[in-house]
């Protein structure tokens, strides 16, 4: 035995040398000077939340407020083309919280119509094939037709072969529908809603609603086959510039996207990063967004998913948080707040 | 996984009933692409997936997918199914696998969606227009209960304002021996009711179709000709 071993053994259990100290202190302080460094390197993306909200009042203004708070410059889009996605997946007369309210989708017709933008309204629902039908179900129908606005069945318009610009699927590019390829900006308008898989689905998995069934089918099982999460992030990065109004005055949770119940909040959420504005939901919904899976996999890709990353406009989130019920299934329950 | 600038084939089934119309009031001029077309559909599987608990329908059956290398769903599989028995392949053991599946895949209570039954226990919502298809994809099959999807049928489709969905239910339900009256009537009010800015030529075929629906349905029965592939 030799005396160094010795002299190791008559130290106490917690004793730290001067080399550990040094290390430990290197470590804590670089990761500290990382974190303040990222802190201020990272983008930060404005989420407006406008609480107390009604379909029956005009939300036009609120909008307009919202997405001027949140920078949005109507004067750099004057005149381009503007494409409105709203979240129409399988429209029933019976389940009018499971897709975008037509008053959202009134109100964002008038306000980029306002703005002097072409405005066209397009939508690809992933689980009818008959578009008409679901517009008619929706409600839809009768604001395209009072407004005259033009309407793309995304599901069957023509296509153009577009590079996936992602990576994280293993699709080389999508076909997109002539009308997502020559947007200058979409609007995503999705609501507000649990997804059964997916813990929430809000303005980035509504994009699923610009691929065309046509091609990948009624349901899009292209895109289930080739990840949920890893096509979301995919369609995301490869879509043009996309801005998100969130309709959260009626929402869904419980067994969503299709099936859940009724859940009156009240609120708009908007901002012009999709991301900052999905992880803004996901707390006032009781979900930790770093949990969904989709969220996640984006995250310092394609936004910040931390709390201190989204400058918070209008209302607090704190201040209309409330939980939605999800499934009783432990892939759900693990992805909420705890 | 997917070549890129395939996908997707799923209206060869559309098309082999478009061209046997041809072929049958027209001089014929498709019996290659229907030979080929036929083919084709007899070797375009769907993948199974393993079984669920979470999952209603029964997962390793294998049909027709909307796209090669995913799952069998309803409405490409009751395609399949109308083709195959057009071409008069009525006995064909791919058109019993059709079937399997179609009949599968109906909801509890009636009706059919894009085919999922029920999910984490929740059974899902029908629709018209893939329960119309059915019906007629299945139209004398002697084992089907058609009962629970043609009262569905029956009771929703009066409020169906939608002339597509509106003509594959009421062929559906002409299928099933229960056609609405006064079918026509209802149809081209529909017609005129249309949205003239987002309503074309599916539509239009569609009212044609309702127009005339028997020489449909005994195009999809497969009657007045002889099998072209055997």
């Amino acid at each position: 035995m030799n005396p160094s071993s010795d002299k190791a053994k008559s130290r106490s259990p917690w004793h730290i040398s001067r080399r550990t100290w040094l290390l430990a202190g290197g470590i804590l302080g670089s990761t500290a000077a990382g974190i303040g460094l990222d802190r201020i390197l990272a983008p930060n993306h404005p989420c407006f939340v406008a609480r107390n909200q009604r379909y029956d009042r005009d939300l036009v203004p609120v909008i307009r407020d919202g997405l001027l708070a949140c920078g949005f410059q109507p004067e750099r889009w004057k005149n381009r083309r503007v494409l409105l996605k709203p979240n129409l997946v399988e429209p029933s007369r019976s389940a009018p919280h499971m897709t975008t309210h037509p008053a959202v989708v009134n109100a964002a017709i008038e306000l980029f119509r306002d703005w002097q933008m072409v405005v066209e309204v397009g939508e690809a629902p992933g689980h009818l094939r008959d578009t008409e039908f679901a517009l008619q179900e929706s409600d839809v129908a009768h604001v395209l037709d009072t407004t005259g606005v033009a309407f793309a069945d995304l599901n069957y318009q023509q296509t153009r072969w577009v590079e996936n610009r992602g990576g994280k699927s293993a699709l080389k590019g999508f076909y997109f529908p002539k009308s997502v390829v020559e947007a200058d900006l979409i609007v995503s308008l999705p609501k507000f809603k649990t997804h059964h898989w997916m813990g929430m689905t809000l303005s980035m998995k509504n994009m699923y609603g610009v691929i065309p069934g046509s091609r990948y089918g009624w349901p899009k099982n292209v895109l289930h086959y080739n990840g949920i999460p890893e096509t979301v992030f995919d369609i995301n990065a490869s879509v043009p510039p996309t801005i998100a109004v969130v309709d959260g005055i009626d929402c869904m949770e419980g067994d969503g996207p299709i099936m859940g119940t009724r859940k009156p909040l009240g609120v708009l959420l908007m901002g012009l990063n999709p991301m900052a504005v999905d992880a803004t939901a996901c707390r006032i919904a009781g979900f930790d967004p770093f949990r969904i899976p989709y969220l996640n996999l984006a995250h310092r890709w394609q936004g910040r998913l931390e709390d201190w990353a989204v400058t918070q406009k209008g209302e607090i989130w704190q201040s209309v948080a409330s939980d939605f019920e999800v499934l009783d299934r432990a892939h759900l329950l693990g992805m909420r707040a705890s | 996984m997917w070549p890129d600038q395939a996908f997707p084939d799923w209206p060869t089934s559309l098309s082999l009933l478009a061209w046997l119309a041809s072929d049958q009031v027209l001089p014929p001029t498709f019996r290659e692409p229907i030979s080929l077309g036929t083919q084709w559909l007899l070797a375009t599987y769907s993948e199974a997936i393993p079984e669920s608990p979470e999952i209603g329908h029964d997962t390793t059956l294998r049909a027709w997918p909307w796209v090669k290398g995913t799952h069998a769903w309803v409405e490409p599989t009751a395609m399949a199914a109308m083709a195959l028995k057009a071409t008069g392949m009525a006995s064909h053991a791919r058109l019993k696998e059709a079937e399997q599946v179609l009949q599968d895949r109906e909801l509890p209570d009636g009706g059919y969606n894009y085919g999922n039954t029920i999910i984490l226990g929740q059974v899902l919502r029908p629709h018209v227009q893939p329960t119309g298809l059915v019906l007629l994809s299945l139209q004398n099959h002697p084992e089907f209960d058609r009962d629970k999807s043609r009262a569905y049928l029956r009771a929703t489709l009066p409020a169906i304002d939608s002339l597509e969905s509106y003509a594959w239910g009421s062929l559906g339900l002409i299928a099933a021996g229960d056609p609405p009256e006064p079918l026509q009537a209802a149809a081209e009010r529909r017609w005129r009711q249309r949205s003239r800015s987002r309503m074309g030529l599916k539509q239009s075929a569609l009212l044609g179709i309702l127009l005339r629906p028997h020489f449909f349905l005994n195009l999809v029965l497969g009657r007045s000709h002889e099998p072209i592939v055997g």
